[in-house]
């Protein structure tokens, strides 16, 4: 809106006004009725049919303000303080009987400019009728900084100190809903910040407030409101235009200070976007492992391996599914299209309760919701993957859709290779599909599904394949202001394949899946200021197919092998409290109870207790009927954090959490195939127990520009699953006799600065940290190096990251990466020997040995288009280099037989500098 | 060489993973490290230990460490020296072994390392029940039974030695001989010692690990261990007849789980799916330099042995495997036999040739499909045959 517009037409009827008003007469100033629920509009009319007053007063201050109150014959001084009292406005009658109705303090801190603006009369000004008050009376669309917002009524006054304010935080432009957005009042220091649904709830003192909101990425804003008791407000924030200079950010724009939970990182989009990356595509999983206590094993490993812990305890939701595969393309990809991600947060220390079934970490991707008002769209160009995505309204400002997909055009690329090469063939795609409907106010839809393959064969005749499937719908639904509750039913499918057909005789098909069917339930009720609960139930069905082996041409000799399908339940009850004892400290308590029942149909094998379990000590088979309950598992998990803040800017954090898990990942990780096997618990297989124990400080320098923390943690680790001796992982019928359980424990330093904004920004990591395990169970039978502790497949003592991005103007930007790693250890041959009339291979120690540390550093440059807001299309470039320095970093290690003599080479998947250029343009 | 832009940005991607010869600093002696293998024998024939080195990656085969003071020490403070017959190959013969002691080896290298085995328990392996077999549509099932009844044996190992006698397809009945003046008028002598080259015997030995054990069973019974499996088209094992000599050794818990790890390290590895090695140690270890790696396990244990035979007219009406599969009689004219047999050492003579009831020349094969030994087996029949 133009300002000096109204300004100019108001003060015209200011005088217009003034003038006419000097032909009245002299009032009958006693004032008689009964007024319910009136407007300020409504209301000063009726006194003006009354009196002889006029009232002056700036509308956009007063059109959420209803009027309840009775009078008899009283004069307008009795009805103004009756009307007001309770509110911080104030009321003056100048000369000509004009009533000035203005607000508190704000007003005589500058005078003229209030006094000119409330020339802006009732008939004359008709500034901002809000719509959403329009549609439904309850809920405010809070869209201006200067206008006073009623909340609650004035009757409503029910002796309580303090009003619940909740409602949404969405972007203006696109109408989606805004995440982890800080609402807070400055006196007494309160806030909250917005869930993922950009819903927000904050329990405040009654009267006259002012709201702050802050988003990263978005304009800071506050809202003034009058809080007479509970009531919705809407809050749009308007995104944020590139910002050169440094600014300073208040402490809730930086929720590291004032967070309870520990270890946790959000990373949204934009962020993730400043991060090199191989080919330029933006990956999310990349820019994980720059953080502290992230750490993968190889270049294009699919595992995270966060704080010591297995690439199979971490729990990847992506919109509440999981994700058993995050990877495409040997790894090289994330499996997450970064045109629907909105953000990625890590936790891995204080894990809420709301989640389980993990020992490390959940890593929870929320994708985007698509456009509310219009549509909208964006393609990006590389070398070896492109990408489509549009949203839009279905119903606007109600019904948006998000669709997107990507796929890989490298196999003619592959055609102009050299003869040698000309076999491999790689290719992937995946689809996002995601729908949010808004029912009404209270009640909310959201479906979200995907789906990805990915094939590849490595110069060779074996083809590899995978893929996920994941389909979600969410409903959320609000009680009332205090209580909502979001109820999500599901399906996840991931489901790999080797085939090798060329050869006639064993041509075969080796497939293996994971289907599991969800349903969430989940409520947040905020008590009171002190206390905002969360508790819920989840359950999730497990159907697993361990692998079938099947002949795969007619003239093939393969035997069928098929292990027998799992089936399980995993169900939990949760809740936590967020308990705010004083302002600078804070408690969030979680229980959890978890139960798990393996179920039939299943063989059973019974090994005599006490013995190792292997073929010669089966005692039974015992046989179950489908749907049989085998065996159960459950016990409580505790997460308890705690959060002290000294100042504004320095916080210390304590958190100690246990878990359960009951999945496990067996895997070859010499092997470059997806060949991972799940592995349900059952009777002979026991369940992962972790707990962990963390402590933090959290230091805020520079105006809260730069951020530094120290987090030291210290985690104990049960029935870890490590590998007996030439162990079978593929199409093994009694994997229990393959696998050992460990004790582990892995402790660890993270160091972190960060500089969020600015010219420069960006984070420098580094990590201390040990991952060890052992067996020293003599029952098992064998142990491995000697029952002593020896590190796991993923022990990197030291790792350190640089993310740094320098924007050089608006549309230039240059971003370089760092990484060093020690290398992982390898168990190596060492030897041949004979013995029992074979030549024996000799091995190391196990894990005695590493491989090469690892060290990479890449490039990239940011060109923007122009900024024009009205243009159609946006576009940008993204050029650079990854592997600078063109380092060998090993990938895998192996050993192979030449010549009556075993020689040992290192894969290194990139041995060059790769440049890499990428077109991305926004419609 | 002519690259366009494209080729060469995508060449730098796949083309720059590259692979690299890695050959990590490892802590191995230049000598490889000590192999001791064998058991103190508690029955009555003799102790055999046998020293090696183990070899690096870049050469596999085996270094015999001779020179070496090996003896058998009880735990009573008795010993027994070894005495070295072939390159590291040391024996003694029968011990006085006290089963209510245990014993131990103690080695001192001819550099000057001494090496000491753990105290072993006593076991004295009980005798074989039974060596059966039984035969599928496809194979030949051999198992072995055996049972304690004092519950001692618990832990078992089998080995095994095969024989097997085979036949070629074509008796050789004369010599082609055309400068002989006592051949025929078809140059042909009669040979004399034709079926030496008839019947062979071929052995082999167990190359796998096998091991058994009653642990979680009621009773210290094996019945019918798998022990063997010979295929009808795999192998000439029962062309004609085969014999297979089963040991039997009673193992401790100790040894059994460390051959148990063995085993898995070494047998099971070589396709991409197989996981995760590990070290392998062992009962023995250095006095000298506790860090030094020995590999070995060396026991007190008996052998009971038993022997069985498979005769071809046992087995059910099935194809077996020959290895004379492509041999074929080819039928030589008098005026060809110049030619055909010139080169004698190529082509045998198995008999005449007839024409109805004239003789017209003579019939022949390649020797391999005649001369047995050619097949890999020897002509002297075992003792045991």
């Amino acid at each position: 809106m133009s300002l000096p517009k109204y300004f100019l037409t108001g003060l015209f009827w200011l005088a217009i006004n003034i003038l006419s008003l000097q032909a009245q007469k002299s009032p009958q100033n006693l004032i008689t009725g009964e007024y319910k629920e009136l407007t300020i509009q409504d209301f000063t009319k009726k006194l003006e049919q009354q009196t002889a007053y006029f009232f002056y007063y700036d509308i956009s201050m007063f059109d959420s303000v209803r009027f309840t109150l009775s009078a008899d014959r009283e004069p307008l001084s009795i009805v103004m303080d009756r009307a007001f009292s309770k509110t911080d406005f104030t009321w003056s009658v100048g000369r000509h009987n004009e009533v000035f109705l203005t607000r508190g303090t704000f007003v005589r801190t500058n005078l003229s400019a209030t006094t000119v603006d409330s020339a802006k009369k009732k008939r004359a000004v008709n500034i901002e009728v809000d719509e959403t008050m329009d549609q439904n009376a309850s809920i405010q669309n809070a869209k201006l900084e200067n206008k006073l917002y009623q909340i609650g009524t004035n009757a409503a006054n029910n002796g309580q100190a303090n009003g619940l304010v909740s409602g949404y935080v969405r972007d203006a432009k696109t109408g989606e809903v805004i995440s982890g957005a800080s609402i807070y009042i400055d006196k007494p220091k309160i806030g909250v910040a917005s869930d993922q649904y950009g819903y927000y709830a904050i329990s405040l003192p009654k009267g006259r407030l002012v709201l702050n909101i802050q988003s990263i990425g978005m304009k800071d804003t506050r809202r003034q409101i009058q809080l007479s008791g509970d009531g919705k407000l809407n809050i749009d924030l308007q995104s944020l235009v590139m910002m050169l200079k440094n600014v300073t950010i208040s402490a809730e724009k930086i929720s590291n200070i004032r967070g309870v939970q520990m270890g946790v990182q959000k990373l949204d989009i934009k962020t993730l976007k400043q991060v090199p990356v191989v080919f330029g595509e933006t990956d999310l999983l990349r820019v994980l492992l720059t953080l502290p206590g992230v750490k993968s094993v190889g270049e294009a490993s699919t595992g995270l391996n966060v704080r010591g812990g297995s690439a199979d305890q971490n729990l990847i939701l992506f919109n509440d599914a999981t994700i058993y595969n995050a990877s495409h393309f040997f790894g090289l990809f994330s499996a997450f299209n970064p045109d629907v991600v909105k953000t990625v947060e890590l936790y891995k220390s204080s894990i809420p309760a709301r989640y389980g079934g993990r020992l490390s970490s959940v890593i929870d991707i929320e994708s985007r919701e698509g456009n509310k008002k219009e549509f909208a769209g964006s393609a990006g160009i590389g070398l070896v993957t492109s990408r489509l995505e549009i949203e839009g309204p279905l119903v606007k400002d109600k019904t948006s859709f998000i669709l997107a997909g990507r796929t890989t055009y490298a196999n003619w690329l592959l055609n102009l290779l050299p003869q040698q090469y000309k076999m491999s063939r790689a290719s992937f795609y995946d689809l996002n599909l995601n729908i949010s409907h808004q029912i009404n106010k209270n009640n909310n839809l959201y479906l979200t599904a995907y789906a990805s393959k990915d094939n590849f064969n490595l110069n060779s005749d074996t083809l590899y394949g995978y893929g996920n499937l994941n389909v979600s719908l969410k409903w959320k639904h609000s009680f009332n202001d205090k209580m909502y509750g979001i109820f999500t039913t599901g399906y996840d499918r991931y489901n790999y394949f080797i085939s090798s057909e060329n050869n006639p005789v064993n041509a075969y098909k080796l497939t293996f899946d994971i289907n599991q069917s969800y349903f969430k339930a989940q409520f947040n009720y905020f008590l009171n200021s002190k206390h905002a609960l969360e508790y819920g139930f989840n359950t999730l069905y497990y159907k697993l197919d361990p692998g079938t082996f099947v002949p795969f041409a007619k003239t093939s000799l393969v035997i069928p092998d098929t292990v027998h399908r799992e089936q399980a339940l995993e169900s939990a009850l949760y809740v936590s409290d967020k308990y705010s004892i004083t302002p600078q400290l804070v408690l969030e308590a979680g229980l959890r109870y978890s139960l798990y029942n393996y179920l039939g149909q299943q063989n059973i094998n019974d090994y005599a207790p006490g013995l190792p379990k292997n073929a010669d000590n089966l005692t039974a088979v015992r046989y179950y009927s489908d749907g049989q309950i085998i065996k159960t598992y459950g016990g409580p998990e505790y997460r308890i954090s705690m959060r002290y803040a000294f100042s504004e800017n320095f916080s210390m954090k304590a958190s100690y959490n246990t878990e359960r898990q009951y999945i496990h990942m067996l895997s070859n990780t010499t092997a470059i195939a997806p060949t991972d096997i799940w592995k349900l618990s059952d009777p002979n297989i026991l369940p992962q127990l972790g707990s962990q124990f963390s402590l933090g400080a959290y230091k805020n320098l520079k105006n809260n520009t730069i951020e530094t923390s120290v987090e030291v943690y210290y985690k104990n680790i049960q029935n870890y699953l490590d590998y007996r001796s030439g162990a079978v992982l593929i199409l093994n019928h009694h994997i229990e006799t393959d696998v050992l359980n460990t004790k582990g424990k892995a402790y660890g330093v993270e160091l972190m600065i960060k500089k969020a904004t600015g010219k420069l920004n960006g984070w420098v990591s580094y990590t201390f940290s040990r991952t060890l395990i052992k067996t020293d169970d003599t029952t098992q039978g064998e142990l491995v190096n000697n029952g002593n502790w020896y590190p796991t497949d993923y022990d990197q003592p030291n790792s350190a990251t640089l993310v740094a991005n320098y924007r050089v103007n608006h549309r230039f930007s240059v971003s370089l990466n760092f990484a060093y790693n020690t290398g992982r250890p390898i168990t190596l041959p060492i030897g041949v020997f004979r013995y029992d009339n074979s030549f024996r291979t000799l091995y190391s120690d196990r894990n005695a040995y590493r491989i090469p540390d690892y060290v990479r550093a890449d490039l990239a440059m940011n060109i923007d288009g122009n900024h024009k807001v009205h243009q159609k299309l946006h576009n940008s470039w993204t050029i650079g280099v990854y592997n600078l320095l063109g380092t060998h970093n090993p990938y895998s290690v192996y050993y192979i037989s030449e010549n009556g003599a075993v020689n040992g080479y290192k894969l290194s998947i990139f041995g060059s500098a790769i440049p890499f250029v990428n077109y991305n343009v926004k419609f | 060489m002519k690259l366009n832009l494209r080729t060469w940005v995508f060449l730098m991607m796949i083309l720059g993973s590259c692979k690299d010869k890695y050959m990590p600093h490892i802590s191995q002696p230049a000598s490889g490290f000590l192999v001791v293998e064998g058991y103190i024998n508690s029955g009555d024939d003799s102790t055999f230990i046998s020293l090696s080195r183990s070899s690096g990656l870049d050469s596999i085969q085996v270094f015999p460490e001779p020179s070496a003071e090996v003896e058998i020490q009880s735990e009573q403070g008795n010993s027994f020296p070894l005495t070295e017959g072939a390159a590291g190959k040391y024996a003694v013969g029968q011990l006085p072994v006290d089963p209510a002691q245990k014993y131990r080896v103690h080695i001192r290298t001819s550099n000057g390392k001494e090496y000491l085995s753990d105290l072993s328990e006593v076991k004295i392996t009980p005798p074989i029940d039974s060596v059966n077999w039984k035969a599928g549509p496809d194979l030949v099932t051999i198992y072995v039974s055996t049972h304690d009844d004092q519950k001692n044996s618990i832990y078992y190992q089998w080995s095994f030695d095969e024989t097997w006698s085979y036949n070629p397809p074509y008796l050789s009945n004369y010599i082609y001989a055309p400068q002989d003046p006592a051949a025929d008028p078809f140059y042909l002598i009669p040979r004399i010692n034709g079926h030496d080259y008839y019947t062979c015997w071929m052995s082999s030995q167990s190359t796998n690990i096998n091991l058994g054990s009653t642990a979680s069973l009621n009773a210290d019974v094996i019945s019918e261990f798998p022990l063997q499996t010979i295929s009808y088209g795999g192998s000439n094992r029962l062309v004609t007849r085969y014999s297979i000599l089963v040991k039997q050794h009673a193992l401790s818990k100790d040894a059994y789980e460390w051959k148990q790890k063995l085993k898995r390290n070494t047998e099971q590895l070589g396709s991409i799916f197989d996981a995760q090695p590990s070290e392998t140690g062992g009962n023995i270890h250095c006095i000298s330099d506790p860090s030094e790696r020995v590999i070995g396990y060396i026991g007190c244990t008996s052998q009971t042995e038993k022997r069985i035979f498979i005769n071809r007219y046992e087995l059910p009406n099935v194809y077996v495997l020959t290895g004379y599969e492509i041999c074929s009689v080819d039928s030589v004219k008098r005026e060809d036999e110049g030619t055909a047999f010139g080169d004698s050492t190529i082509e045998w003579v198995i008999d005449h040739l007839y024409k109805g009831f004239s003789i017209v020349g003579a019939t022949g094969a390649s020797r391999g499909c005649i001369d047995c030994r050619l097949k890999g087996g020897v002509n002297v029949k075992p003792s045991y045959w």
